[in-house]
């Protein structure tokens, strides 16, 4: 079995988020970044399964400006075989959106003839939870999301997903996309010897043209903006008062 | 002449992080912030007396490849190991000793250098993959591998020395962590609470229990105090070569197989006072705090016995 992980560098999830003064955006100069807290369980399941030798390859791709070449080192460093960073200008990265990202991680796939696509439920910048979807419909192959356990059973793979009812199991032939969620597991960290070895793996560059792909942006952002400061609340003696304040509200 | 940059940042994620972190500042720290300084040419094993046994990556700085599976030493390799380890010691304590303000790293290089020949051994870290020194010499704010430079200890400093050396054809590896005259209350509680982290993993495991657990114990024990683990240094599978499996994460991790008398590998945490996150310098060596918070570290070489673990750098 091949693998393609999908990464992505987001704002660390520690950051606290200001708005630009712009509010065309938040503020990333400067900021400390890192990959997407489900890319990494996304990437750590990649390496269970090539441990567990049900795996070959494992190629990580991000589409990204020229630091996400770090993010794609980080994955190698964690056992990934090979990188292949898909370059925008930082322009293109700040309007790069789900589907022109589903669009091109589909070309790959077909490129790479990868038999998984494994990627991050959503990223925590956007919580957008389409790219996984989109890259399953766009290749037309079987989906299975909020993966919290992968199993191999014959020539399929047995997925548990994590659903609003609770947990459900489902199989999916391959090839297929699956999206890691939380319980799926707990990524290792990089150890120097590793990190030292993932200098000298492959890294492929692409351009979003090179694989037919238009990320001409299709959403503009028309503004970004704190959530409004929360008011106050009120204590209310009995129910008879809430019913009548509910009712002055207008409910 | 050689130049530093931040290179990269290796840390980990759950707790979020991994990425470029952006550029030091002016400090505002009560300790020196180490920028690497000139290193003087690397010596050449030729210059050596003739009976001294040099590793094969003396000439090449190529080791040879390690076993795949953490070895289970003989008698013979176990002898031959722990007199290896007896030598670091000796050799560690001498350069201990001696450290002292006005003393460059490069000093502290020579005295090892002198002390390998005189006991006709060899200074394993000279071109191990090229590694420029005898030994690793880390003060403050870097973290592992520091390089022996020019620059001079100042009282206030927080040093590690690391010492391997290779006779009779083994490998035995110590280090600690020394003061450099007075040092602040904090500098000397890190000291002890490291220190401690590497005795709890020593006592606190034995035989037959799964070799992740070090990683665990190591982890429990720095919970209760103010720092870090820095996850991407490990502990290694030592002998006739410097490292080898097993890999002996100091923090909670998956890595298979149980603690099996005869293995012999080092613990080595390494604590920090602030971020666990590393910048590598470009010379490719030199572990630097992201943050420029200082760390400890020690390390034991030991023997998994029948019943407990055996310091044989002791």
């Amino acid at each position: 079995m091949r693998i393609l992980v999908g990464c992505k560098r987001v704002i660390d999830y520690a950051v606290k988020i200001r708005v630009r003064p712009d509010k065309k955006g938040v503020v990333t100069e400067g900021v400390k970044h890192s990959m997407n807290p489900f890319d990494e369980i996304a990437v750590e399941e990649a390496v269970r399964l090539k441990e567990k030798k049900i795996a070959k390859e494992i190629i990580v791709a991000s589409i990204g400006a020229a630091q996400s070449q770090e993010t794609i080192r980080t994955a190698l460093a964690m056992g990934g075989d090979r990188g292949v960073h898909v370059e925008v200008s930082a322009a293109e990265a700040e309007t790069l959106q789900p589907i022109h990202v589903s669009k091109i991680l589909a070309e790959l796939a077909k490129k790479e003839k990868v038999d998984l696509v494994f990627l991050g439920k959503q990223a925590i910048d956007d919580d957008s939870n389409q790219t996984a979807q989109m890259t399953a419909a766009l290749l037309d192959w079987p989906q299975a999301m909020f993966a919290s356990k992968v199993e191999q059973k014959d020539d399929k793979l047995e997925v548990v997903r994590e659903i609003d009812g609770g947990l459900e199991t489902i199989r999916v032939n391959m090839p297929c996309v699956i999206s890691a969620d939380l319980r799926l597991n707990e990524p290792r960290y990089a150890t120097l010897p590793n990190i030292m070895k993932a200098k000298k793996k492959k890294m492929d560059k692409l351009k979003p043209s090179d694989l037919g792909v238009d990320v001409t942006p299709r959403i503009e952002v028309i503004s970004v903006e704190d959530p409004p400061v929360r008011e106050a609340g009120a204590t209310v003696a009995d129910v008879d008062e809430l019913v009548s304040k509910l009712k002055e509200k207008g409910f | 002449m050689y130049k530093s940059g931040i290179l990269r940042v290796f840390a980990r994620g759950w707790t979020g992080s991994r990425g470029f972190f952006g550029g030091q500042g002016p400090s505002s720290k009560s300790y020196d912030v180490i920028k690497p300084q000139q290193v003087t040419p690397q010596i050449s094993p030729d210059t050596f007396p003739k009976d001294i046994v040099c590793p094969a990556y003396a000439r090449t700085g190529i080791p040879d490849p390690a076993p795949a599976q953490p070895e289970i030493h003989t008698q013979a390799s176990i002898q031959g190991i722990r007199a290896a380890c007896q030598l670091a010691r000796r050799v560690l304590d001498e350069v201990g000793s001696r450290v002292k303000p006005g003393l460059t790293t490069d000093d502290l290089d020579q005295i090892v250098l002198e002390l390998c020949m005189t006991h006709r051994a060899y200074p394993s870290p000279l071109n191990y993959k090229g590694f420029p020194k005898c030994v690793c010499t880390s003060v403050n704010n870097v973290t592992c591998h520091g390089i022996p430079d020019n620059r001079s200890l100042v009282p206030g400093d927080v040093i590690n020395i690391d010492i391997t050396v290779f006779t009779g054809g083994f490998h035995g590896d110590c280090s600690e962590t020394y003061t450099v005259g007075k040092v602040d209350e904090p500098a000397q509680k890190l000291i002890e609470s490291t220190r401690g982290a590497l005795m709890a993993a020593i006592e606190g495991v034995t035989p037959g229990q799964p070799i992740h657990r070090i990683g665990s114990v190591i982890s429990e024990f720095v919970t209760h105090t103010p720092y870090t683990v820095v996850p991407a240094f490990i502990g290694h599978g030592i002998g006739s070569y410097f490292h080898g499996p097993p890999d002996i994460y100091h923090v909670p991790n998956r890595y298979p197989g149980v603690l099996t008398p005869g293995m012999i590998f080092t613990i080595e945490p390494i604590l920090s006072e602030g971020t666990h996150e590393l910048i590598l310098l470009e010379d490719e060596w030199t572990a630097v705090s992201a943050d420029d918070s200082r760390s400890a570290q020690f390390e034991h070489t030991v023997l998994v016995g029948k019943e407990r673990l055996e310091i044989l750098t002791e």
